[in-house]
């Protein structure tokens, strides 16, 4: 009965996962409030002691969980982590192929280091710590549907998905819930708590593995098998940061995530801001924008363009790399600044009509004025704000005549202004 | 076939430039002609003061009734301007009472089916909703296609064509017994005006090759592959600046009228007089007309003009 219940929660929460992280029109508290599930990106806002908005909610939620976990047991990881549940279904997929199980070994140093990593990261303020979570590993893998529903691209977060992917799938058949009991941050931290609670408080062993090898005093060897752990990760993030995450210019960052260097350091690549971009301009990049942009998501002006009517990304974000903001205030983000290369430009070099990039323009930021026979797209780049819509359309081969520079940082552009004043023909009657 | 066809265009083209046109396309009889079945006097009816539904009603009487190009048991394409996602309000794409009427009204001639799509510029989810066409069509029986499926479009050749001499041709277009073009009248940064010649950029895939080629001669070029048997020219709210997307509802101007004709170069004519322009400085008309899609000579022309003004 207990185990039916178990399965019950764990595919319904992974229906709801599921629901989040590809639904666009998702409500932003349900949102919310499954993102508040998950210690690491949720916590990861105190170190700007600046909570995103709803953060006192969240944090709420969190520490709801970690009491329910001293209290209770580690009920997070056996009700409803949807990581957890892949590594139950393959494991139950191999008993009933008769496959002998062995207890996942008890790294007690390792997870330690795991964990403390994790937190040195998010305390030095880098996101890195998306490598060792499980929620930003999980979002990688159902990126990878996403990517292969869309066609591409398969860089750097999609290898990192497949190996999560086999990690939580195919090493359970031996060793259940491998990942939980060896490297989750978030276990080990529940387990250290389930050390704290007191022997025999109220439910303690009710809830099922890996939790039963938690629980029990740590011996001398353990605690210092637990704090060299601890040293080395904390130490090797610290390193980690200061030499190999330095943000590199590139690319255009996605809307609400202020200036480059913020966005790099909030940033989980975790691919929820992927999954729900209904123009798919959103792409996780590749290398190029060295370890600290890897995986992490950019507007790819060659592949799409940024809706101007749209927030979806900004509205899932669940690390506060993105800031929300309503769909109207949005509409003035400026993301880059449209650059024109007259020497390309058809209307300017081939004296022919056009006008690909002002038809599409949603702010009058390129208006068409008279140049010899044709007209020439004019920017007015008060009132561009980056989307891309021009690069997008334009037609000139082999090079774009107009592209979108990247800001440093994100600003507002003027309100657009409809109208120019210009004499217009009388309303009424025919005029044939 | 093709041959003969290209010397009819050749024919047709010579015709219009040396100004014979009119009577020689008309028949031989002077005015007054009366219609015979199935034909009307009329070469475009202009209709003003009513909802985009009740200039539509009023339109398509004078032109004859939908049985004049519809009939019992043909499939109907009714290709409205989609482009855009915004709404009725913002006037970018052609507003849904009207194209939710030319479904009902094609339905009601006896079509068997009819259909409707636009290869929509911005994402097609968004513009089909948020412009309201997909509901008014649905309300009225019609069926809304997808444009943006690139395995639904055919290769076809563009007798004739200097520029344009293939694309790639939705199905529907091609295939359908009727095609209804339902552009809205709108300003154009690119084409300089867009309404019934513009709005069959709708029906072809790669559209940067116009942009890339030469805009004007393609859209002019377009029809050579197949004209619509009606166009209606939505022209409630027109964008006579910013056109085609606009910047705010300050580009529009409340102008309540609605044209009709089966010849697309004369109702854009008349489209870009209502828009305060020269249409002898639209190149496409120009180069249309010349190629024997239709008659740039409005004044010559039967228009029969209606104002529902009580």
């Amino acid at each position: 009965m207990t185990v039916r219940i178990r399965l019950l929660s764990q595919a319904l929460f992974l229906a709801f996962s599921l629901y989040v992280f590809f639904g666009g029109g998702v409500p932003r508290p349900a949102a919310a409030f499954y993102h508040a599930l998950h210690v690491f990106p949720t916590l990861s806002a105190l170190p700007w002691v600046m909570l995103p908005p709803g953060g006192v909610a969240a944090l709420a939620v969190v520490a709801g969980l970690l009491l329910v976990t001293f209290l209770a047991g580690r009920l997070y990881c056996s009700y409803l982590c949807p990581v957890g549940f892949f590594q139950d279904l393959a494991r139950r997929a191999a008993r009933a192929l008769g496959w002998g199980a062995r207890p996942a070994p008890a790294r007690i140093g390792l997870r330690l280091g795991v964990l403390a990593a994790a937190a040195a990261f998010m305390l030095l303020r880098s996101s890195a710590y998306n490598y060792l979570d499980h929620f930003s590993n999980l979002g990688r893998v159902y990126g990878l549907a996403h990517a292969l529903h869309v066609g591409g691209p398969f860089g750097w977060d999609f290898a990192l998905g497949l190996i999560f992917l086999l990690m939580i799938v195919l090493l359970p058949l031996r060793w259940p819930r491998w990942f939980c009991a060896t490297l989750c941050p978030s276990g080990t931290l529940f387990m250290l708590i389930r050390k704290l609670a007191p022997s025999g408080i109220w439910a303690a062993g009710a809830a099922p593995r890996p939790e039963e090898s938690d629980s029990g005093r740590m011996s001398r060897q353990e605690l210092l098998g637990a704090a060299a752990g601890a040293v080395l990760g904390a130490g090797a993030a610290a390193g980690i940061k200061a030499r190999l995450l330095k943000p590199v210019p590139d690319g255009v960052i996605p809307p609400g995530g202020r200036a480059r260097e913020q966005f790099y350091e909030r940033c989980l690549a975790c691919d929820a801001c992927v999954a729900v971009c209904p123009t798919q301009v959103l792409v996780p990049a590749g290398m190029q924008g060295g370890l600290a942009g890897a995986g992490k998501a950019r507007l790819d002006y060659d592949r799409s363009y940024c809706a101007y009517e749209c927030n979806a990304c900004l509205s899932v974000c669940p690390s506060g790399a993105l800031s929300y903001f309503p769909v109207e205030t949005k509409k003035l983000l400026r993301l880059g600044n449209a650059v024109l290369r007259r020497e390309s430009c058809i209307p300017y070099c081939r004296q022919r009509d056009c006008g690909a990039c002002q038809e599409v323009c949603p702010t009058g930021a390129i208006v068409m004025e008279p140049f010899r026979a044709t007209f020439g797209p004019v920017l007015r780049p008060d009132y561009c704000i980056g989307c891309g819509a021009c690069q997008f359309a334009c037609p000139a081969r082999p090079r774009k005549a107009i592209f979108v520079e990247p800001a440093p940082a994100q600003s507002f552009a003027f309100t657009p202004q409809g109208g120019s004043g210009r004499a217009r023909p009388a309303a009424e009657g025919f005029p044939f | 076939m093709d041959f003969t066809r290209k010397d009819f265009l050749k024919l047709g083209a010579s015709l219009v430039a040396g100004g014979l046109a009119p009577s020689l396309l008309r028949g031989a009889s002077p005015a007054p002609v009366r219609a015979r079945p199935g034909q009307s006097a009329v070469d475009l009816v202009a209709v003003r003061d009513g909802s985009p539904a009740q200039l539509f009603d009023a339109g398509i009487r004078a032109l004859g009734g939908m049985g004049r190009f519809v009939k019992k048991g043909q499939s109907v394409l009714v290709k409205p301007n989609i482009g855009w996602s915004k709404t009725p309000s913002e006037a970018a794409d052609t507003n849904p009472e009207l194209v939710g009427r030319v479904v009902a009204a094609a339905y009601a001639a006896g079509a068997k089916k009819v259909y409707c799509f636009d290869h929509s510029v911005n994402r097609e989810e968004d513009c089909y909703r948020r412009s309201g066409i997909a509901q008014a069509v649905r309300d009225s029986g019609g069926e809304m296609a997808s444009g943006e499926d690139q395995s639904q479009y055919r290769p076809v050749a563009v007798p004739g064509a200097q520029v344009l001499k293939e694309a790639l041709v939705h199905e529907l277009y091609l295939d359908c017994d009727v095609v209804i073009n339902v552009p809205i009248l709108k300003s154009h940064g690119g084409g300089r005006m867009t309404a019934a010649l513009k709005n069959l950029m709708g029906v072809v895939w790669d559209r940067r090759f116009w942009h890339r080629s030469d805009l004007q001669r393609c859209i002019a070029e377009f029809p050579l592959v197949r004209k619509p048997d009606l166009n209606v020219l939505d022209a409630y709210l027109v964008m006579v600046e910013h056109g085609p997307i606009g910047v705010s509802t300050e580009d529009l101007q409340a102008k309540k009228m609605q044209m009709l004709s089966p010849d697309m170069v004369l109702i854009d004519t008349a489209g870009a007089k209502v828009l305060g322009y020269d249409p002898g400085n639209i190149p496409y008309l120009k180069m249309a007309a010349e190629l024997g899609i239709g008659r740039m000579d409005l004044e010559r022309a039967a228009v029969k003009r209606v104002s529902l003004k009580s």
